[in-house]
């Protein structure tokens, strides 16, 4: 479970875009979290992330305090993150690019073997394309590179900023199973920001609303499907 | 005048891509350094000088070491003075500790090389120093290829075989460094982190430790460059100050931050510089403008195609 | 702004030590001598300033503008036969149009490309000065005549401490007006400042007109002072200089600056055992037989000696660079002359959050 509590976040010391914020991803569940545009809700992934250093407030990951970690380490605590824009590395090809999602245990070639294999079983496609620069790889499949990266260190809880910006809508339908998949076969913690607000309400266990870089409203999904007409209509 | 002769034309091209290959060697590591952590160091022409003094005083101290021992040594000592720097200097710039980073960044390594520079000057002398030849050519005699201790002719083309072993030695020193960006974890990470500094630290590489690796590895790189030239040309403080030059004019005419580019870019010097200063009719002023021709392209791709050949668009 | 009295205090003090210097070094000659030269180094040290650090142009051809400047003076006063005088102002005009083209030119390069562009300029005048015996007489270099008809210093102190108080006054007066404010938000963020409307290319390119006519008649006037101008003046370690000057003093201060090259030339020919002039240190062997007819001893110790002085100079200045941005002297003085210290200054800006200062920048250039 991660817990955001009273989170302040900023690029400056005396403005904060996120002016206390309290979070609770539960376990196997996925979390969303929206707002209008400019509310911060890539920051708060960011500073959960450690990009972005919180100027008070603490996050806790089971318990344990991981706010002020570098971003390098959480992958060791079972945190990935997936950007906003794909974060692939463009000029390497769809094999090296998974290949370094295992850079923490790149000396244990049996599991790496083992792990690449399971993603091209989850994606195929990029066994077929696995020579290729990822750059040139549609929008789609760059995403699904990006997931295979991140699932080769089998992480425990994702942040998801956004992830179907900016692509068709075929594909975003694929890529809300996905993170469907991820979390009902291999129970992730899924924690995802979004504007497509209806289609994460689909897939969403718990919901959290922030305006001006405050909470507004947080409840089960449930709750949440009667509020929305009030709030978004 | 000369006589412009297809002979003289292939001489100069060999000698233009002899030394081309030294240059693409130095600008690698450059180009290295600028794709990590975003700067170009105005240091590099020091790390260059460094490495030939080491050659030379290593060899004059151990006479009997093999001389690409010698280079190694070089290799590892300017390693261990840009793992020092970066660490020191450069380090605070990738933490985000400091105000206007871009400022910073050619300042400090402006700093750097005045200060490696005048180093040197205080602890070796001001006057020139010169290796020996690191060794003799086998003494071969055929139709296409006749050789001598220290010369070599391939059709009737006269070059010097010292400059030969020179460019030899940094083609092998090249390939070494292209096997270890591609094939090797620390090289796909060092291009990880160049490609995308915040994919790569969400999968557990550190990019400061990487930062730290590109820049030993660059200074690294020009300090070997410098290492096999000590035999070829005499050796001043000051030499890396034309040097850094060339790696800067190679670079960007190659598109900062590209390795295939820094390569190209190199040879592409080596023989236009050749072939410039080969067809001025004034010897005179061919040799005072050599070095003109080069910063010429550099100006030229600057104001025209700052991207260079193969520059990625950062 | 509110000053105290201090500045008033510091400001007339300094002018009155200034004027009186002649009358206090009467029977040292050599050291009126330095001050001289020390004052001809804050001219180029506080217009780099200008230039770099006020309107965020980091260019390094600083050196070769006022040298430019000097040759022209010094060859249409051989060839054409033109008087001194005229020499200087067409030799000032000259710098002003070669810093008008490099200012348009570089008009789309950014930080580090026109740092690399002008070095790579620096070096092609260097070059051609070198190569083009007929006109510059190459390496032996060039003879220039007396401005004045002396054989004491006296009279080219006070002229060349007028030039760099009439600099000084100008470039104060330029950068407090709202030149001044445009060149500042031209350094922050120049794509902001342009769509708030400044024009931005009218002001980049005034910022290197301005800076180099000032280096251009210093360099002239200079230059028929000491009556011999030769291309090793332009390497790359006399910029090093002037930048470690400003840096040194302040870099967002145009007295800072100068009182950066006051005390670093200072301190050089103070430390120095032999004469040898700092910047030239590079191109010792070039200048062995010289000097060695000038009486100096030139042993490869006594170099080394004297070198070390210039590390410590490397190292002062990266010290600096690391830990006082804002310079050693500038805070001095701001500490003096400021009741409510609200200066805005490099320290008051937050840095930037971590790895994301690196990505931006990759992202500007």
């Amino acid at each position: 479970m991660l817990e955001v509590r009273d989170l302040y976040v900023g690029y400056y010391k005396d403005l904060n875009i996120l002016q206390g914020i309290d979070i609770k991803a539960e376990t196997g569940k996925l979390t969303t979290v929206l707002g209008a545009n400019g509310v911060g809700k890539s920051t708060l992934l960011k500073a959960i992330y450690g990009f972005l250093k919180p100027n008070a407030g603490e996050i806790y990951l089971d318990g344990q305090r991981v706010d002020g970690t570098p971003t390098f380490q959480l992958i060791n605590l079972g945190i990935s993150y997936i950007p906003q824009q794909t974060g692939i590395f463009r000029w390497l090809t769809v094999e090296e690019n998974i290949q370094l999602g295992g850079w923490t245990f790149r000396r244990d070639k049996k599991r790496l073997t083992q792990k690449i294999d399971e993603n091209y079983e989850r994606f195929p496609i990029l066994k077929e394309k696995r020579k290729q620069q990822a750059g040139e790889l549609s929008g789609g499949q760059q995403r699904m590179v990006e997931l295979s990266r991140t699932m080769m260190t089998d992480p425990t809880l994702i942040l998801v900023d956004e992830p179907t910006a900016g692509l068709a809508k075929l594909l975003s339908q694929e890529v809300y199973q996905m993170l469907v998949d991820l979390r009902d076969r291999d129970g992730l913690t899924i924690i995802l920001v979004d504007q497509e607000i209806r289609q994460a309400l689909k897939i969403a266990d718990y919901v959290y609303v922030l305006d001006l870089g405050r909470n507004k409203f947080d409840g089960p999904v449930e709750e949440f499907s009667d509020l929305e007409k009030a709030f978004w209509a | 005048m000369v006589d412009i002769t297809g002979q003289y034309m292939l001489n100069l091209l060999l000698n233009g891509l002899l030394i081309g290959v030294i240059y693409a060697l130095m600008a690698l590591g450059l180009t290295l350094i600028f794709s990590v952590l975003g700067i170009v160091s105005f240091a590099h022409g020091e790390f260059y000088m460094i490495g030939g003094y080491v050659v030379y005083f290593v060899l004059q101290r151990f006479t009997n070491l093999h001389p690409y021992f010698a280079v190694l040594i070089a290799g590892l000592v300017t390693f261990v003075i840009g793992f020092i720097a970066e660490r020191l200097l450069l380090q605070p710039l990738a933490k985000g500790e400091i105000e206007r980073p871009a400022e910073y960044a050619i300042l400090i390594t402006f700093g750097l090389a005045f200060f490696l520079q005048f180093l040197m000057i205080a602890i070796v002398g001001p006057f020139p120093k010169k290796a020996a030849r690191f060794f003799d050519l086998p003494e071969i005699s055929t139709d296409i290829l006749v050789t001598t201790a220290t010369t070599l002719r391939i059709f009737e083309v006269p070059l010097s075989g010292n400059r030969l072993i020179a460019a030899v030695t940094a083609a092998i020193l090249i390939s070494a460094t292209i096997f270890f960006m591609a094939k090797t974890w620390l090289g796909r990470g060092l291009q990880a982190v160049s490609q995308d500094r915040q994919a790569a630290a969400v999968v557990g590489i550190n990019p400061l430790k990487m930062n730290t690796l590109a820049f030993s590895l660059g200074t690294m790189l020009a300090g070997m460059s410098g290492a096999v030239l000590v035999a070829v040309f005499s050796w001043v403080p000051w030499v890396g100050v034309p040097a850094s030059g060339k790696s800067f004019i190679v670079i960007v005419l190659g598109g900062m931050g590209s390795m295939p580019g820094a390569v190209l870019g190199g040879l592409i010097l080596g023989v236009v510089e050749s072939l410039g200063a080969g067809l001025i009719p004034d010897p005179g002023r061919a040799l005072a403008y050599k070095d003109a021709i080069g910063l010429l392209i550099f100006a030229l791709v600057l104001l025209i195609k700052p991207t260079g050949l193969f520059g990625r668009d950062l | 702004m509110k000053r105290s009295p201090v500045i008033w205090v510091l400001i007339i003090g300094g002018i009155a030590i200034t004027l009186a210097l002649p009358l206090i070094l009467r029977d040292k000659q050599y050291w009126l001598f330095v001050a001289t030269q020390a004052y001809f180094w804050a001219i180029l040290a506080s217009s780099w300033a200008l230039l770099a650090g006020y309107a965020g142009q980091f260019s390094f051809a600083h050196i070769a503008l006022m040298a430019i400047a000097a040759y022209f003076s010094g060859i249409v006063g051989r060839d054409l036969g033109w008087s001194p005088l005229s020499g200087i102002i067409i030799g000032t005009l000259v710098a002003g149009l070669v810093g008008l083209i490099i200012g348009l030119l570089c008009l789309r390069l950014r930080k580090t490309y026109l740092a690399l562009f002008t070095i790579a300029f620096a070096e092609i005048v260097r070059l051609a000065i070198n190569a083009e015996l007929d006109f510059t007489g190459g390496p032996m270099g060039l003879y220039l005549e007396p401005l004045i008809q002396t054989t004491s210093y006296v009279p080219y102190y006070y002229l060349i401490l007028g030039l760099l108080l009439g600099s000084l006054a100008f470039m104060y007066a330029l950068a407090n007006s709202r030149f001044g404010l445009f060149f500042r938000s031209i350094r922050e963020d120049e794509e902001a400042a342009a769509a708030m409307g400044v024009n931005v290319v009218r002001y980049k390119i005034m910022a290197f007109v301005v800076t180099a006519m000032i280096a251009g008649l210093a360099g002239a006037v200079d230059h028929h002072f000491i009556g011999f101008i030769a291309p090793s003046e332009l390497i790359i370690g006399r910029m090093s200089l002037v930048i470690a000057m400003a840096v040194i003093g302040g870099i967002e201060s145009l007295i800072g600056a100068t009182l950066g090259a006051i005390f670093i030339h200072f301190s050089l020919e103070w430390l120095q055992q032999i004469p040898i002039p700092a910047a030239l240190m590079p191109r010792i062997v070039e200048f062995k037989p010289a000097l060695e007819n000038l009486g100096f001893a030139l042993t490869e110790r006594a170099i080394q000696t004297n070198a070390w002085r210039m590390v410590g100079f490397g190292i002062l200045l990266m010290v600096t660079l690391r830990f006082w941005q804002n310079g050693l002297i500038y805070p001095i003085i701001q500490r003096l002359t400021r009741q409510e210290a609200q200066a805005e200054t490099v320290a008051k800006r937050q840095p930037a959050p971590v790895e994301e200062t690196a990505a931006q920048e990759r992202s500007e250039e």
